[in-house]
């Protein structure tokens, strides 16, 4: 097919749009986020800071207890992933190769979990934890989080298995390997890329998590990333430089992890939904 | 045999024992607890006592505008948002499969990278920028269009700045399943189409269109009810659910009555009516799915 000059020149004006829709608040973040406090409030607004400066990144550390936040964090979501895939995976497995009397009746139930709002949970799970003196503690959010995690895995994962080769198992089993052994050496080792995308997502809500974390955490002790940059509007005073700072530096990881592993991301994002 | 088989069912009943144990304590525990309280006066800032009041609070949603208007204001901003993300999602996926000769492989993977941005970002990143964005004197966005429009604490207008939020966020969601829909899309039959003398439209309209609908209807769906039930991030930054309670989505309604005015027997109602409407909506879905 062969397209004209002006089509391609029409083309790329059309793709440079897109693209500046798509990065403009992005770039706005980052931007603000290195300027100094008095370009912030300057009219008109300037896209491109006049005088670049890192404070509001070590204010984060100095004056918004970034350096506890973070870490929070980071547990919570590689918690939430190793519970949320090793429960989800050794489920899965069970849900596809043994039926048992509840089975069906469980599993659908793991479907309903993605109708549900997370915030329905927020009441019953708070005085649940108030019951086990566990509020403000890490443990409740991650509970919290792996309740929306642990049903995608154990979908995803069972459908995974559904569609995996018996033939090889059946052999394996002759030579009589155990179940677990099978599902340890023979079925793992190829169901990596599977694995990789259910940990990318449940990593990612992790993450991400707000609610649970606004409901659960009261002292910086348990409070998330996300809870600290959203207190940074004290109702008397938004700390918009850092603020900014707070979410490009929050976006760094799961960025660069995107760029690093596209595939598995695209295609946990259209696993959920066409199946 | 039949020991055989004992043995095969003890192996599966322990392989998802953690995860049904986990499940029974934090999804069903709960969903029932919901169901308890929503029948009892609960204010555990007061008492500890959970008293009885029959069907009060569910007569009280009826009767009290607060739940009606977050009924309203969450089903509105799902369907405006997930209508424009549809149709913008659409375009633009159709666009990039059309310019596929043109693009070179290395610019798709570019612009792959550059579209999954807003959909990995934190919703609170998102929420935190958008927010500066539109801020009335030294927002960007005022300052384009050389306006003094007050995005946020205008309650007519506030609810569609969070739509455009959302919009910029969840769209590429479905670029990327559009994308995929319309590249398996089999190419023989547009170039059988073709050498028919069939017009690009005609080409859309019988061809693209039929075979990628069903899959607009599921992600749209999907897509509607992920809105549906969880908007909070958003709101919450942006405008608290104000100015008033003007987008007081149910999911923030929720967790303030619970959390904030500490009312758990008001707020487990709206959860169980906010799962029931979904259940509804989404029952036919999903079993359409299995």
């Amino acid at each position: 097919m062969k397209f004209s000059i002006t089509k391609k020149i029409l083309v790329i004006i059309l793709i440079i749009i897109l693209v500046g829709m798509t990065l403009f608040p992005v770039i706005w973040m980052v931007s603000s986020s290195l300027k100094v406090d008095e370009e912030i409030y300057k009219i008109p607004p300037t896209w491109i800071p006049e005088k670049f400066t890192l404070d509001h990144y070590s204010d984060l550390f100095s004056r918004f207890h970034f350096g506890r936040y973070l870490p929070n964090s980071a547990i919570i979501a590689i918690s939430t992933t190793i519970i949320s895939v090793m429960l989800g995976l050794l489920a899965a497995y069970g849900f596809s190769r043994y039926s048992f009397p509840g089975c069906g009746a469980l599993l659908f139930v793991m479907l309903l979990v993605r109708l549900f709002t997370p915030a329905a949970f927020v009441v019953p799970l708070y005085d649940m934890m108030r019951w086990l003196g566990l509020v403000d503690t890490l443990l409740a959010i991650m509970i919290g989080v792996t309740i929306m995690n642990l049903p995608f895995v154990v979908w995803i994962m069972k459908v995974f298995f559904d569609d995996f080769p018996k033939e090889l198992e059946d052999a394996a089993k002759l030579d009589g390997m155990s179940s677990l052994r099978i599902l340890a050496s023979i079925i793992l080792p190829l169901a990596t890329p599977a694995v990789a995308t259910v940990a990318l997502f449940s990593f990612n809500v992790g993450w991400n998590d707000f609610l649970f974390s606004l409901s659960f955490s009261q002292t910086i002790r348990s409070m998330t990333a996300t809870v600290g940059i959203a207190s940074m509007d004290t109702g008397y005073k938004v700390y918009w430089g850092a603020m900014m700072a707070g979410g490009a530096f929050l976006s760094m990881p799961i960025v660069i992890i995107a760029f690093v592993l596209q595939k598995y991301f695209v295609k946990g994002l259209t696993m959920g939904s066409s199946r | 045999m039949s020991r055989i088989r004992n043995r095969e069912r003890r192996i599966g009943i322990f392989l998802i024992l953690p995860c049904l144990l986990f499940v029974l304590a934090f999804v069903m525990y709960p969903l029932f607890r919901n169901i308890f309280l929503s029948f009892h006066a609960y204010n555990p800032l007061h008492s500890l006592e959970t008293i009885f009041v029959g069907l009060d609070n569910y007569r009280w949603l009826t009767t009290e505008p607060l739940f009606l208007n977050s009924l309203y204001v969450t089903v509105l901003f799902t369907v405006v948002s997930v209508i424009f993300e549809m149709f913008i999602g659409f375009f633009v996926a159709l666009f990039l499969v059309r310019m596929k000769d043109i693009l070179s492989k290395w610019v798709s993977r570019f612009l792959t990278s550059i579209f999954i941005i807003p959909w990995v970002v934190p919703g609170i990143s998102a929420a935190v920028a958008w927010r500066m964005l539109y801020h009335p004197t030294f927002g960007p966005i005022n300052a384009m269009l050389g306006k003094n429009i007050m995005w946020l604490s205008n309650s007519s207008l506030s609810l569609f700045s969070i739509v455009i939020a959302d919009v910029w966020k969840c769209t590429p969601f479905f670029i990327f399943i559009f994308f995929a829909g319309m590249m398996s899309v089999p190419i023989e039959q547009f170039e059988a189409a073709r050498t028919d003398g069939a017009s690009m439209w005609h080409e859309f309209r019988y061809i693209m269109l039929p075979s990628i609908l069903p899959l607009m209807l599921v992600a749209s769906a999907f897509r509607a009810i992920d809105a549906f039930t969880k908007i909070f991030d958003l709101v919450y930054v942006l405008t608290g659910g104000g100015p008033g309670r003007a987008t007081e989505v149910l999911p923030l309604l929720i967790y303030k009555t619970g959390l904030k005015y500490f009312r758990f027997g008001t707020a487990s109602t709206l959860a169980v009516v906010a799962i029931l409407i979904s259940l509804v909506f989404g029952m036919g879905l999903l079993k359409r799915q299995r």
